[in-house]
């Protein structure tokens, strides 16, 4: 293999200390299995659901009785069905609409914080991050409590004053409902876009006498301009492929995108393998390409924002407006944390679902806690959901360091294709993963069984997590000098020690980080998780849907409010630990 | 110092061995082991030595339609009778339960062991070979002139379907009560009511009251009207009751009852007359893992015992004689129950489900 024959390019400036031949050859080779081992495993994740995925599409019968062929069938039936051009509208409509909007506020809020002096940033951050811990099905279900048409409290506001009511169950709803998901991520990227944005352009263009408005236009915008382009095609993928805001508000009213369609074929009678294979073909070449577009766009920008020089962002003063800014930041923490949590602890203290009122308010009590407390289900999806999500938080975080360090500190062949490999995920969406992972490991020839475990929820979580642990842990490892590794390589220590000793410590931040995120997400994770659970590894998320579904409302709340205090412990926790590691700074 | 390195190391890599492997055991999987029974070597054991050797097999894995807060109750009125057997339930609407079935048979993983849902599903199942002929020895005999496919007999309770509304919305917006389907047709209710588009059942009684033609003019007519789409029943009835919409089409009897129980101000329901009903069959899974234990649950769901603690747990109509119904959703004398067939064929099935969707715009 050739992964075990480059050696990493290395210059110690004194020679290392003898070390015994055969102990020094075996360390190599340790060092050297490790890496092809977190080669394989990567390679073996990111492709394998995209494989069968592209097979079932092209085969007559999949998982059918008798012979199957190869044949273009599918695709010609699903492309010239009737409904699939407006199946490509409703879904680009959909995420283009929620790309565009998230990405404005996004980068709009994490300009506020980065390079505005509005007032109360700590709060301002938090304002901007706390709504990644609320899941996106639980964020769906509030909001569709607070806008149901008729009996929803905010409709009923607006009747009041006149105004039109909000249909939630439209392309509108799921677009705004969507929004309200992504923004907080938009503002990650955008806060990272523009802390490492030199500022000296702007400051020379307004010392030369140009007006605050035009600086921002032809040289801020055009600066951030690759962020914008990666982050708001990482909106729009991620929004093709959620599963909870097109389930639960777009099909009541009719309203199909490319996940729903997708989910309905495989829950007809017999299972459209067929259709679902092709949509997630196609979904999936979409995404690949707007993936090479950006790649090839942010290489072909001339803007390098970071350069070796020191400097420090200029910072805007808003004056009286900055009291403004900071209104926006209480609006959108209002939006999108305190009315769904609101929504959500009112409908969990009632027996059954009532609009707020004055007479539902005498029925309040704690019965559907007790509820998930005694019920031996909820509990053991409680369960799954914790060790599902923290194994995958703990086995993404292991290896894609051990993939950063690859890709970052070796000059092995192949590391690009490695690295690419790691970001396939990210061109997959969840719910073409979900179902990819559900045919290999059904149609395998494999001498175990994973399907009806927590292992093939796990490995479905470390594949989407894949993505953004190495978005953490790259540039972690990139700014460690390789002067390190070198010294103690010098001094005689082996590779796996020098790992241990320098690249660990160095690298705890970004370790936790990425840690943090790829666990929350797998609590979040129902697109995949609902095709992979069985009777015995029901996790929160499908639950909370699957009750949804049942219309048992209250439960529903309850299980959600159980779930969001569980990951406030998580965060809360590793924040704790973060502390003393610099966490605080990522 | 080398071999304590070489431990750290040895440790760390039967660490994550050892943890992949209780993730694998985690969560059951227990579905592909064989355990050298079958369904046929069990049904001929006498009561006690069924019970001894389904206690031996351990557990059983039932794949029910029955609502997500009756299957607990249902579970701990089993093991009252049977505690050395543990049921895992997988709930799952009446539309997923035949795509989930065959696509782990399909693959290999014969993973159910007791499979309960709306007949018509259900016959999927067995036009599929996923189930296995089973006549559990309690069952009582259909009504005149309704059959099950040969060999399959278990049927675990039957659900009407009954126009649930909510007293309360319908007042708000100027409503009188439906009375019948053709009501939901008139451009007053337009998008005030919900129809659960998966409810083939609902389809088959309607055709047996009024035939193909007019029903599937009935269902065009209620699409036309903007029904709002639902997942399931149980759903619909609880929207209902919540305020919006003011109605559905597609509320089951036994649970309109007994919300109306609960919440007497918010939910009330009409049988319409003829009443579409439906089986709800229980068989035993193909290659079921725990066969002894699929036939001694499927045995105690039909027995009097078994059906009284469904009435009892669920509300559900039984068809045996010697429990006790609720009366406002069962008395075939006031309404005639339009029964949807016993048996239909795949054909038939795929028909039915695609004039249904298309009908309510679900397409």
């Amino acid at each position: 293999m050739t992964v075990v024959t480059d050696a990493p390019e290395t210059t110690p400036s004194t020679p290392p200390a003898p070390a015994p031949k055969r102990r020094r050859r075996w360390r190599v080779e340790l060092r050297y299995l490790i890496l092809a081992v977190a080669a394989v495993i990567v390679a073996y994740l990111a492709l394998v659901p995209v494989g069968t995925m592209v097979v079932a599409s092209l085969q007559s019968t999949f998982l059918g009785i008798g012979p199957a062929t190869w044949t273009f069938a599918h695709y010609v039936q699903t492309f010239t069905s009737d409904g699939f051009g407006q199946l490509v509208g409703n879904s680009f409509g959909y995420a283009i609409a929620t790309a565009v909007l998230a990405i404005i506020i996004g980068f709009g809020l994490a300009w506020l914080v980065t390079r505005t002096n509005t007032p109360a940033k700590g709060f301002a951050r938090v304002a901007a991050l706390v709504p990644l811990i609320i899941p996106g099905i639980l964020n769906t279900v509030a909001w569709a409590l607070l806008f149901s048409p008729q009996t929803g409290p905010l409709n009923g506001l607006l009747h009041d004053l006149h105004l039109p009511v909000f249909n939630i169950y439209s392309l509108l709803g799921m677009i705004f409902v969507q929004t309200t998901h992504m923004t907080p991520v938009a503002y990650l990227m955008g806060v990272a876009a523009f802390t490492s944005m030199d500022s000296s352009l702007e400051e020379a263009a307004l010392g030369s006498g140009a007006a605050p408005l035009r600086v921002f236009r032809t040289i801020t915008l055009r600066l951030i301009r690759p962020a914008i382009l990666s982050a708001g095609l990482l909106m729009f993928i991620q929004t093709i492929s959620t599963f909870e805001v097109p389930q639960l508000l777009g099909v009541p009213n009719h309203t199909f995108v490319f996940v729903s369609r997708m989910y309905e074929a495989i829950q007809s009678f017999p299972a459209d393998y067929g259709t679902v294979a092709v949509i997630g073909v196609f979904v999936l070449v979409l995404a690949a390409i707007g993936l090479g577009v950006s790649q090839w766009v942010v290489r072909r920008s001339p803007t390098q924002t970071v350069t070796g020089k020191g400097f420090r962002p200029k910072i805007t003063d808003l004056g009286r407006w900055r009291w403004l800014a900071f209104a926006a930041f209480v609006l959108f923490f209002v939006v999108t944390v305190v009315l769904p949590l609101v929504m959500l602890i009112w409908s969990s203290l009632l027996p059954s679902y009532r609009p707020p009122s004055w007479a539902a308010l005498r029925t309040v009590s704690f019965h559907n806690y007790g509820t998930l407390f005694s019920s031996p289900t909820l509990l053991d999806a409680v369960r799954n959901t914790a060790i599902t999500a923290l194994s995958a938080g703990v086995i993404v975080t292991v290896l894609t360091a051990v993939v950063a360090y690859l890709t970052t500190k070796t000059k092995i062949k192949g590391r690009f294709l490695l690295d690419g490999l790691a970001t396939v995920p990210i061109a997959v969406p969840s719910i073409v993963l979900g179902v990819g992972v559900l045919y290999w490991y059904l149609v395998a020839p494999l001498p175990f069984h994973l399907y009806g475990t927590l292992t093939i929820l796990v490995i479905a979580f470390v594949t989407i997590g894949l993505p953004y642990g190495m978005r953490y842990l790259g540039p972690g490892l990139a700014q460690i000098s390789d002067e390190l590794e070198e010294a103690a390589s010098a001094s005689g220590a082996g590779w796996f020690h020098a790992f241990r000793k320098i690249y660990v410590p160095l690298l705890m931040p970004s370790l936790l980080a990425a840690f943090l995120y790829t666990t929350i997400v797998a609590f979040r994770e129902i697109s995949a998780a609902i095709f992979l659970y069985s009777q015995n590894t029901d996790v929160m998320s499908v639950e909370i849907y699957n009750l949804w579904s049942s219309g048992d409302y209250p439960v529903v709340a309850a299980l959600g409010i159980l779930m969001v205090l569980l990951l406030t412990a998580v965060v809360g926790l590793v924040r704790l630990v973060g502390g003393r590691v610099g966490l605080n700074n990522h | 110092m080398r071999v304590h390195r070489f431990n750290v190391r040895t440790g760390a890599v039967a660490g994550v061995v050892a943890s992949l492997f209780l993730l694998a055991a985690c969560g059951g999987g227990s579905g592909s082991s064989a355990n050298g029974n079958s369904l046929s070597s069990v049904t001929s054991l006498s009561a006690a030595k069924l019970q001894s050797t389904a206690e031996q097999e351990g557990q059983v894995n039932w794949y029910t339609t029955f609502a997500a807060d009756d299957v607990n109750d249902m579970i701990k009125a089993f093991n009252k009778v049977y505690p050395k057997i543990k049921v895992n339930a997988l709930r799952l609407s009446a539309d997923q339960l035949p795509p989930r079935v065959i696509t782990e048979q399909r693959g290999g993983e014969f993973n159910a062991d007791v499979v309960s849902g709306d007949a018509p599903q259900v016959d999927q199942l067995i036009n599929a070979d996923a189930l296995q002929p089973y006549c559990p020895p309690q069952e009582q005999p259909l009504p005149a002139g309704q059959a099950m496919p040969k060999g399959y007999c278990g049927n675990v309770y039957v659900v009407t379907t009954s126009i649930a509304y909510n007293p309360g919305a319908l007042q708000k917006l100027g409503l009188t009560k439906p009375t019948s389907f053709q009501d939901l047709t008139q451009p007053r209710w337009k998008g005030n009511f919900s129809m659960d588009p998966g409810a083939v059942n609902l389809y088959e009684g309607l055709i047996t009251a009024m035939g193909h033609d007019k029903a599937l003019a009935l269902l065009q007519a209620l699409g036309r009207n903007s029904p709002k789409l639902v997942t399931s029943h149980t759903l619909a009835l609880t929207q209902v009751e919540a305020g919006e919409p003011a109605a559905t089409a597609t509320a089951y009897g036994y649970k309109a009852s007994s919300e109306k129980q609960k919440n007497p101000t918010s939910i009330d329901f009409v049988n319409p007359s003829p009443l579409p009903t439906s089986f709800t069959p229980i068989d035993v899974a193909s290659n079921a893992p725990h066969p002894a234990a699929a036939a001694l649950f499927t045995n105690w769901m039909v027995s009097q015992q078994g059906q009284q603690a469904i009435i009892d747990t669920t509300n559900h109509t039984s068809l045996r004689t010697d429990v006790k119904n609720d009366p406002t959703v069962w008395n075939p004398t006031e309404w005639p129950p339009a029964w949807g067939t016993g048996s239909i064929t795949a054909t038939a099935y795929n028909q039915y489900a695609s004039e249904m969707k298309k009908a309510l715009g679900d397409d």
